[in-house]
């Protein structure tokens, strides 16, 4: 990174504090200062949702899914807008009415204490660990690529999130959001833009989406049903929607962008847009990804784009043979580039048996490339077994800092970090709003002033984010258990959402048969995650279902003892 | 702690646009529908 790109840097993570600091002065209780008064227009609940969901790895990640894997990423986002009219007719009008600060303690009105204290503690924990690998994951990605100290740049993401996220509470956090999503949106565009420029001279950019779609990158849609397979259209809808429905109906972090909405009209705008403009967003951030393979079709790529993995192998014992794949990878790429540029050129003659024709050479050209970078992967976990195979995360940051000019790397990492600040906020306000509200003052203290739990809830939100912190920090050493943990999410959404949509639509059911419906429910999801392979979309509807299904089957049990 | 759930308070304002949310839910599909034709259009014409 050169100067200018520090100065950008640090004047876009500048700006964002002490604008936060600044838009969250006021708050006078609780209601101020996490629902910011329910004073928010349709556009801010946008942004925030928006960038509440958009982590750093959405953007660091799926450029590089869909280099490797094609597009077919986006169908995860198709259960979305159905998921976001389900709640505008259910959840917004009930949280609304019942003025709540948070979704569980709908949960008490509707069923009993245990079953709200059940839904928080639930997303206590598995937010909790969440906020801290928001903040870890793209610190790593930071410390390969750029070579910065991870423990620095844990202390240093936080701590700017702590310092807006405690003092202005939601309005700090919302109105951060909307410049947030400014600069990562002017960031993603700007690298998309820079992509299509470097492409080589004779090639545009149709041809290069050509190109792209000839080699399997553009495979937005796939009708196939497979229940092993993660992303095709019936996963993305049916699996999908129960997920969205799980995140935006019944996780803090969510519920409680929307809950600031002025009116129901303000809150339900929000989402519904949301819904218009969520799959187009990730369809291009996914088609910068395809752009950035079409460009290394002739630009060499790395063998391994996770530079710290190579540097490993490069000193080892298995050094010779680890440089000898990587100069029979250089020369598959020289063939592969040929068979790039006779394709481009059958592409401009229009005639189909020629392009036909090229796209079997290059498909061979590129299966024999992979050949040898699987080889150079299989090498690198012979010589560090405990290293992850995907380089995914690393695709588009390496273009980024080899490619682009000074400036405009330094904006891109802006983007980035305020990606990751601003999963984080959210997330560090919704664990405070949760604690104080569901817990602290539910159970703890319940007569205490309004300046009493305001000044407790920035001290929640302060010990959060040193909990996160420290969770970042203690990352690196968890190896493995990491993906575990993101995918505890997964396995606790399904009967959370069951809980709620048993509260919303089964009037019938009460809190007992409820309660243990949803223990018997997650005993099944659980089930499916060491037992079965069955993809983990699958355990949100399996979760929720199997809430319904357990609950209408005890009923009658508990009807019976009461009567 | 149990709260009134009626049908209360200021009455919120209708949705832009639309004489009922029932359109703006209708417009959200239907996007989806459109957006899913045209991913397929788009998988199909590239491939």
């Amino acid at each position: 990174m050169q100067t200018l790109d520090w100065i950008v840097l640090s004047a876009s993570l500048i700006f964002i504090v002490v604008y936060g600091v600044w838009k969250g002065r006021g708050s006078e209780d609780i209601t101020g200062y996490f629902l910011a008064n329910r004073s928010m227009r349709w556009y801010t609940v946008l942004l925030s949702i928006m960038a509440t969901q958009a982590s750093a790895i959405t953007f660091l990640s799926a450029p590089g899914q869909a280099y490797v894997d094609g597009m077919r990423f986006v169908q995860f986002y198709f259960g979305l807008p159905i998921g976001m009219v389900i709640l505008s007719i259910t959840a917004i009008p009930i949280y609304h009415r019942l003025k709540v600060h948070t979704a569980y303690e709908y949960l008490e009105n509707r069923f009993d204490l245990k079953t709200r204290t059940l839904a928080s503690l639930l997303f206590l924990a598995g937010r909790g660990l969440a906020a801290g690998l928001t903040i870890y994951a793209p610190a790593l990605i930071f410390t390969v690529i750029l070579g910065w100290d991870i423990h620095w740049t844990n202390l240093i993401i936080g701590t700017l999130v702590i310092i807006y996220t405690a003092s202005g509470g939601t309005k700090a956090v919302n109105w951060t959001h909307f410049y947030q999503m400014m600069i990562i949106m002017f960031g993603m565009f700007a690298a998309f833009f820079m992509i299509v420029i470097n492409l080589p001279d004779g090639v545009s950019l149709l041809e290069a989406t050509h190109l792209a779609g000839k080699l399997g990158r553009l495979n937005a849609i796939d009708f196939g049903f497979d229940w092993n397979n993660r992303y095709n259209i019936w996963s993305g809808i049916l699996g999908g929607m129960f997920l969205q429905l799980s995140y935006f109906g019944t996780d803090q972090s969510q519920v409680q962008r929307y809950l600031t909405g002025e009116s129901i009209t303000q809150s339900r705008l929000g989402l519904l847009l949301n819904g218009i403009v969520k799959i187009p967003m990730q369809f291009f951030i996914l088609f910068i990804g395809a752009m950035l393979f079409a460009f290394y079709q002739f630009e060499a790529p790395p063998v391994f784009f996770n530079s710290a993995e190579i540097a490993k192998v490069q000193a080892s014992d298995h050094a010779r043979e680890y440089n000898f794949l990587e100069v029979q990878y250089k020369q598959a790429h020289e063939q592969k580039k040929l068979r790039a540029r006779q394709m481009v050129l059958a592409l401009q003659s229009e005639d189909e048996k020629n392009i036909t024709a090229a796209q079997q050479h290059l498909l061979r050209a590129d299966a024999d490339a992979q050949e040898i970078r699987n080889k150079a992967i299989a090498l690198m976990q012979k010589n560090d077994p405990g290293m992850d195979p995907k380089d995914t995360n690393y695709i588009f940051l390496s273009f980024v800092t080899k490619y682009l000019p000074a400036g405009l790397v330094g904006l891109i990492i802006a983007a980035i970090i305020a990606a990751s600040m601003s999963s984080t906020s959210g997330e560090l306000n919704a664990l405070a709003s949760t604690s104080i509200v569901d817990i602290y003052k539910r159970m703890l203290r319940r007569k205490g002033s309004d300046r009493h739990y305001l000044t407790s809830s920035k001290i929640a939100t302060v010990l959060w984010g040193i909990y996160a912190i420290l969770f970042a920090e203690y990352a690196s050493r968890l190896g493995s258990l990491i993906e575990a943990v993101n995918i505890l999410g997964s396995l606790t959404y399904g009967p959370i959402l069951g809980i709620f949509l048993v509260g919303f639509y089964f009037k019938k059911i009460g809190a007992n048969a409820t309660f243990y419906g949803a223990f018997l429910a997650e005993a099944a999801v659980l089930y499916c995650f060491f037992f079965t392979d069955i993809a983990f979309l699958w355990y949100n509807p399996i979760g929720c279902l199997g809430v319904i299904f357990f609950a209408y089957l005890l009923q009658p049990m508990f009807e019976t003892q009461t009567s | 702690m149990k709260q009134k759930t009626t049908e209360n308070q200021q009455a919120d304002p209708p949705p832009p646009f639309f004489k009922s949310w029932n359109g703006w839910y209708a417009l959200v599909l239907l996007n989806l529908a459109a957006l899913i034709l045209l991913f397929y259009a788009f998988t199909r014409y590239f491939q």
